[in-house]
């Protein structure tokens, strides 16, 4: 089915650019002939329907080969970073464009000079195979959460076709282009790529640190750079210190966490652009959105490909305005952990996903997030959400990012702690003063100054690393 | 996903955009939603309930919000251009018109005049939404008249008109954002271009009739891609060259419903670089191929991946590649016939396939040529002909605008060839016969006629069984002689 659908516009549309990583252009022609020669090589190899095939490339390299990977009935799986995937997901291959030591040597492709004239002189793959059957799983990815511990999601064709025939599901704005800065090994990279393949429009993606990305906007009529909120705070900088110009209307979006105030105030104040917030998971790809503007409550928008429910802990729906654990569905979600029931039943129930998060929605359907069911500290009965408090102490001068977490006294009594990235306008006395008037609920009993506060590759803040590397 | 929801999010995400544009009348977003909720209360005021059967003869911007507040109370609809008949076996049990239309109930017409505007003005938005009870639900019709000129009706249930959204239309295939239909929103095609840009949060782009209008609108918005039937696109040519428009922004034209000719080609070349994809496919199952067209006008087109399509003879038997046969096709989810009416669904509906009445081959790389329709094929005492070998050199003599070629029996029972030419002053029948008896060598045509328009359907295609009713009297008395 991908390979039918690249054919097609490599017919129609050959010269038409299909894939954009930075600097670098492939065209349709060149993305399905590129893909078929790689696919052979991998056949060469040993590579076989069937077989699971790591890839740890980078963007432009990465999507051709997960295709030839697709047209050998294989399937691909992105690892984030370079760790080698966990030992319950055996990979039967590792491709790679660095030598990874910790792999036996006879299952890893290295994607080297030797390689790349392989791929030049191979003929093209002529019949890819097809996936006559619609609910094997084709592509793998990994999610950390922020339990730290790594799950692993199958898409299937079913659900990939969903992905790519609905109008509108990863991006929330519609027929726009965009800028994704993810790395290729996140999910919505793969899907992404995909979707926009099967329209027969161009993927645009950008993996650096520098302001290159910001030509890119005029070059190919951009729209919107997403990303997670770290990624895009790096890469505003970096335009900030380059003096690039941004035109009005432009759009980031922000994913994966909340983003700080002093973030969407820094993007305010230095271009004339526009900020959203999309909330999601992995597992469900984006379901709400929200424009982070002077008329923004906190409030998303539930996107209508999918739903929204508040529950109790029975599962039951609460009333509008109440607040409860949120749960959500929508027709290509992941449906549970490849080979991990126990977090497969504790996060997949009844058809729904239930990412963790606490919240509320409003009579009008509007979705408000009020924290995580599991960052809810507990202290002595007075229950506070750490995510409130980050957002309160991350607009206090001064504080570039905070963490809020619990630390534990001598005696085992929870303690309310805050993590601080600062600059020098930071004053802690004013800093507790103002604390205790926006949030009398708990007292701060403890700062540490850090140089970053622990995230995941989402951006979401690894509470637990926070604690143990205090207590450390 | 119901399109009342998809519509309530864009209205909060991007309120302030364009939804929709016709000629100089344009909305946002918000209007839509807030419109098409306030229609919504006032149908249901005007007690409109879910069962009922409403036809719509609006312009497309009307005619669009009327149609979103129909799905929102489950309403089945469907629409047709003012001025056309009502048909018989699908009587609807209300009309939103903007005028009373003769013979029909007058207590059961919303007139859509400035009384009707002020009022939906004054109406609240509607609260609840419920939308159709399931997804089998009739929820609406569009009609497809063929060749043949006898309408028939297809029926999309609330779970098919959603999968509307889903899979390419044609504009899209050339690649740009911004695009102008020239089929109306009552149209399958133009439901589909309006739902998707509903669902992309583009602005949808309509015309209520090719006319001085239409050159504005290309120049104030960023249409890049025109797409139409060759007779629309022809229309648009002409308003064109009349108001001597440039069209520097537009990159594609696209053109369905049937084949251009090189003439419209060479004109489309005129006004620049503008790439011209010919799109096959059917109101009954949508897009099945397409090709760009570049020094010729006829090219191998490239099959959507969603088709499945075979070339057969006439006992349904696969015939090898390159050889001419019966073109039937079929989707994953393909219909499975017309409304009331067994006896066409019979004929066009086969073992799985739609059978669009079409002939033609495929080659060796898969790529699809039509060559013809299978009923329209010229006996000429046992020389089979289509007409389009005879049409084709005609439409290439200079001064020819447009032709139509038919057989009709003699006084003798034999066939012979006739064609019905629209021309220009500057040339006369004797010599474009003259220019073309050469390249047709045996085959002759009998007779050739003038006439002020050939007859089409609303995608362009010859309606060729009204060709005999336009021989004029001396032509008549000459086949006769």
């Amino acid at each position: 089915m991908i390979s039918e659908q690249l054919k097609f516009w490599s017919e129609l549309r050959p010269s038409q650019v299909a894939f954009v990583d930075g600097k670098r252009e492939i065209t349709f022609a060149e993305l399905d002939s590129h893909s078929r020669k790689i696919a052979t090589v991998l056949q060469q190899r040993g590579v076989k329907s069937g077989d699971l095939v790591c890839t740890v490339l980078p963007a432009y390299l990465d999507w051709p080969t997960c295709l030839a990977i697709y047209m050998l009935g294989a399937v691909s799986m992105a690892i984030l970073s370079s760790d080698i995937p966990d030992d319950e997901m055996k990979a039967d291959w590792l491709i790679t464009s660095r030598s990874n030591p910790t792999i036996d040597s006879t299952r890893t492709i290295e994607v080297d000079q030797q390689f790349a004239e392989l791929v030049n002189t191979a003929p093209e793959l002529l019949e890819p195979v097809e996936f006559i059957d619609q609910s094997k799983i084709v592509r793998i990815n990994s999610t950390s959460g922020t339990s730290g511990k790594k799950k692993f999601i199958g898409f299937n064709t079913k659900q990939l076709l969903e992905i790519v025939e609905a109008p509108f599901s990863g991006d929330f704005i519609g027929n726009s282009k965009f800028i994704s800065t993810m790395g290729f090994g996140a999910s919505q990279s793969y899907n992404g790529a995909l979707r926009e393949l099967v329209r027969g429009q161009t993927y645009f993606t950008f993996t650096g640190n520098d302001s290159s990305w910001v030509p890119m906007i005029s070059k190919y009529d951009i729209d919107i750079l997403y990303g997670s909120p770290s990624k895009i705070s790096a890469l505003v900088d970096s335009a900030i210190t380059s003096g690039a110009k941004i035109g009005e209307g432009f759009i980031f979006l922000l994913g994966g966490s909340t983003p700080t105030k002093n973030l969407v105030k820094k993007i305010q104040t230095n271009f004339a652009c526009k900020v959203f917030n999309g909330y999601g998971s992995t597992e469900t790809g984006f379901i709400a959105y929200s424009e982070l503007d002077e008329s923004d409550d906190g409030g998303l928008y539930v996107h209508p490909y999918g739903t929204i429910e508040i529950v109790n802990e029975n599962d039951e729906a609460l009333q509008a305005g109440e607040i409860g654990i949120l749960r959500t569905k929508n027709a290509r979600m992941a449906e549970f952990y490849i080979n991990d029931e126990v977090a497969t039943s504790k996060f997949f129930r009844d058809g729904f996903f239930y990412p963790g998060d606490m919240g509320y929605l409003d009579p009008k359907g509007k979705f408000f997030l009020t924290g995580r069911a599991n960052e809810v500290l507990n202290l002595g009965g007075v229950k506070i959400s750490l995510e409130q408090v980050d957002d309160l102490a991350s607009t206090e001068p001064g504080v570039q990012d905070a963490a809020a977490f619990g630390l534990d006294d001598e005696s085992g009594i929870p303690k309310l702690a805050i993590a601080l990235v600062v600059d020098h306008e930071f004053n802690e006395e004013s800093f507790l003063t103002s604390m205790k008037l926006k949030f009398p609920r708990a007292k701060i009993e403890k700062i540490f100054r850090l140089n970053a506060i622990p995230r995941n590759a989402n951006g979401k803040i690894l509470r637990q690393d926070l604690n143990q590397n205090v207590i450390n | 996903m119901e399109i009342s929801r998809i519509l309530q999010y864009w209205a909060d995400i991007k309120p302030d955009s364009l939804a929709m544009v016709e000629d100089e009348h344009e909305i946002t977003f918000a209007q839509l939603n807030s419109n098409s909720r306030r229609i919504a209360n006032l149908l249901q005021i005007n007690s409109f309930k879910s069962g009922d059967l409403v036809c719509t003869m609006l312009p497309s911007i009307i005619d669009w919000q009327v149609t979103i507040a129909l799905q929102m109370l489950g309403i089945t609809s469907f629409s047709k251009p003012l001025g056309t008949e009502l048909p018989a076996d699908l009587m609807p049990d209300w009309i939103i018109s903007t005028e009373v239309i003769p013979n029909f109930p007058e207590d059961q017409t919303i007139v859509a005049d400035d009384n009707f505007a002020k009022a939906v003005n004054q109406t609240r938005e509607i609260e609840s939404t419920p939308g159709f009870a399931s997804q089998e639900s009739p929820a609406r019709y569009f009609y497809t008249s063929g060749t043949s000129g006898a309408p028939k009706y297809l029926l999309a249930s609330a779970g098919r008109l959603k999968e509307k959204g889903k899979g390419r239309s044609a504009s899209e295939l050339a690649g740009s954002r911004e695009f102008l239909s020239l089929m109306k929103f009552g149209s399958s095609q133009g439901y589909r271009a309006a739902v998707r840009a509903l669902m992309e949060s583009r602005p949808v782009f309509f015309t209520n009739g090719v006319d001085f209008r239409l050159p504005k609108m290309l120049l104030k918005y960023p249409i890049q891609t025109i797409s139409g039937s060759p007779i629309q696109i022809s229309s648009l040519l002409d308003i064109l060259d009349q108001t001597e428009t440039k069209i520097p922004g537009v990159k594609a034209i696209v053109m369905s419903g049937s084949r251009p000719s090189k003439v419209q080609i060479d004109r489309i070349r005129k006004f620049g670089n503008i790439k011209v994809f010919n799109v096959y496919g059917s109101t009954e199952l949508g897009f099945v191929s397409v090709h760009e067209i570049k020094e010729r006008v006829e090219a191998p087109g490239v099959l959507s991946p969603n088709v499945k399509l075979e070339i057969v003879d006439i006992e349904g038997k696969s015939l090898p590649r390159d050889q001419v046969g019966i073109v039937r096709y079929k989707k994953i989810d393909s219909r499975s016939g017309y409304v009331n009416d067994a006896k066409a669904t019979a004929e066009f509906f086969k073992d799985g396939f739609f059978y669009p009445g079409d002939l033609g081959f495929l080659d060796s790389k898969g790529g699809l040529t039509i060559t013809g329709r299978s009923n329209e094929v010229i006996n000429l005492g046992g020389v089979k002909i289509n007409p389009s070998e005879i049409e084709d050199p005609i439409l290439a003599v200079e001064g020819v605008i447009d032709c139509a070629a038919f057989g009709a029996q003699d006084p003798n029972g034999v066939n012979r060839l006739l064609v019905a030419v629209v021309k220009r002053d500057t040339t006369d029948l004797e010599s474009i016969d003259k220019q073309t008896r050469e390249i047709f060598k045996k085959i002759a045509v009998s007779y050739f006629f003038e006439v002020k328009e050939i007859p089409r359907n609303e995608n362009g295609k010859i309606v060729r069984a009204q060709l005999p009713k336009l021989i004029p009297e001396i032509t008549k008395a000459k086949i006769n002689d």
